[in-house]
């Protein structure tokens, strides 16, 4: 596979898109998306039956979204448009995804542009682009070895999770606090809007990634450490992890509730 | 800072690059590469065994402008080339970091993956320290080792050589297994292997999650030592040493 990341950082270019390659025929990976009992193998938000609307796109968010199906030439080319409200500013998303036979199987390249400029769209966008990315090795994963992984959305639907309570984006030094969210860890461990983060209990913290990676495996009232840079200096601070609520992450530009 | 990757992926290209910007003057930045004192603050805390018995040849350097320089390592056949090149740009200075040279072999592919995860961490590592005046220390910080070498790939985690008694080798892994989880928490990227090997100590019990031949299997076993270089662990992070090279 290979996958081009067209940019990453403070600044967001409005827009995802990925290219990536699976060794399977065109057929069948035209069938994971427009199949919904394909597509449940690998892509089911929580709280949606896949089934209950067969010709539902891939709709990141989980809002009350509304859909239009776009231009679609079989074996070629999908569309959609949904609605997303970030903080009272509502747009239309336009996604493409692209299929084309390769030597080793099928491209596809999906693009989703419509997003606006503000702050909060800028986080809205690096945790969809993050989570889509998710998706993206699911799906190649259920292709490729038939097992329906669905990591993405399973690890973060089992049970509650432990979250860091507050917003965050990645910059090319770190992990930036955007917002700290009252009564949750960040302000227990005495973070604020602008800190960088530097380690969570032994592991150094570099991505939005990371930091997933150790809400994961933490359940809600974990006591942590974290270390953090604010006005050139390193902080050390502690608390016990927030409640993720899954429904809200996307409100919250995830990590949030 | 604009960071803009080439490629990513089961296939490597045979090339590094990274560009970025730091908000600091370009004078600034040239000292964080050339005086060792300033490069000691963002790649400061790096342990013995991570200098890998090699080569070095400075090669052309226009002051504020480019660096370049050519390595050889201990266990890959030839030379590549690394070349940093500084621009003004109004925020600051643009820093663009090539390395190529690359051969084929799975050494080189293990090394090259390895330079990208490694290399993204370090520039990191320089842009705190740039823009904050923090000495960072976050890319030296492994703890354990899963006793393989892994590759990344578009499902997940590679594995590509397990090390006989280490910790894949005792969850049963072997090469060509995908990781999915390791501890509980998906694995979809190989950054999320090294938050596991950084949160755990060598000997500490984990659960390892992977697929093989359309099977879902699981597997417990204590993690390995973490093992930087000599030349005979191209492949982290995985605590080489390859089977072929152990007990030799």
């Amino acid at each position: 596979m290979e996958i081009t990341v067209t940019e990453r950082g403070d600044k967001v270019s409005g827009m995802y898109e990925r290219t990536f390659v699976i060794a399977a025929p065109v057929a069948r990976a035209w069938q994971a998306f427009v199949d919904p009992r394909e597509r449940e193998k690998w892509f089911v938000p929580p709280g949606r039956d896949p089934l209950e609307h067969p010709d539902q796109p891939l709709i990141e968010g989980f809002q009350q979204s509304e859909y239009k199906i776009g231009e679609i030439e079989e074996h070629q080319r999908l569309s959609w448009s949904q609605s997303q409200e970030v903080e009272g500013d509502t747009r239309w998303l336009d996604t493409t995804v692209v299929f084309e036979e390769v030597e080793s199987g099928t491209k596809i390249t999906i693009t989703r542009s419509g997003f606006g400029d503000s702050e909060a769209w800028q986080l809205f966008v690096q945790s969809t682009g993050l989570g889509t990315d998710e998706s993206i090795a699911d799906l190649i994963a259920y292709m490729e070895t038939g097992v329906p992984a669905g990591r993405h959305y399973s690890s973060q639907s089992k049970a509650p999770k432990g979250s860091l309570g507050a917003q965050m984006r990645d910059t090319g030094a770190g992990v930036r606090i955007v917002s700290v969210i009252p009564g949750g860890f960040a302000e227990e461990a005495r973070m604020r809007a602008g800190d960088l983060l530097y380690r969570l209990a032994d592991a150094s913290v570099f991505r939005r990634s990371d930091v997933w990676c150790i809400e994961r495996v933490l359940k809600p009232g974990h006591e942590l450490e974290a270390e953090y840079v604010r006005d050139g200096r390193l902080l050390t601070g502690s608390g016990r992890l927030s409640t993720t609520h899954y429904t809200e992450l996307h409100d919250q530009g995830h990590s949030g509730a | 800072m604009e960071i803009t990757m080439t490629e990513r992926g089961d296939r490597v290209s045979g090339m590094y690059e990274r560009t970025f910007v730091v908000a600091v003057p370009v004078a600034r930045a040239w000292q964080a590469f050339v005086d060792p004192a300033e490069r000691e603050a963002w790649m400061g805390n790096r342990p013995d065994e991570a200098l890998e018995p090699g080569e070095m040849k400075i090669g052309a350097i226009e002051p504020e402008r480019r660096l370049s320089w050519s390595s050889s390592q201990a266990g890959l056949e030839g030379w590549y080339e690394t070349t940093v090149t500084f621009e003004e740009v109004s925020s600051g200075t643009r820093i663009t970091i090539v390395r190529s040279g690359f051969g084929d072999s799975e050494d080189w592919l293990h090394f090259a993956e390895n330079t990208q995860v490694g290399g993204d961490e370090l520039i990191a590592d320089l842009i705190l320290y740039l823009e904050t005046g923090v000495r960072a220390s976050r890319h030296f910080t492994f703890r354990s080792g899963l006793g393989a070498t892994t590759l990344p790939a578009g499902a997940g985690v590679r594995v590509t050589h397990v090390v006989p008694g280490g910790f894949a080798d005792g969850a049963g892994m072997r090469a060509g297994d995908l990781v999915i989880g390791l501890n509980g928490a998906p694995v979809f990227r190989m950054p999320d292997v090294a938050v596991v090997l950084r949160e755990h100590a060598p000997g500490d019990t984990i659960e390892a999650e992977y697929v093989r031949s359309g099977e879902v299997l699981r597997g417990r076993a204590p993690l390995s030592a973490w093992n930087y270089g000599s030349g005979q662990f191209l492949g982290h992070p995985g605590g080489y040493p390859k089977p072929s090279l152990t007990g030799a």
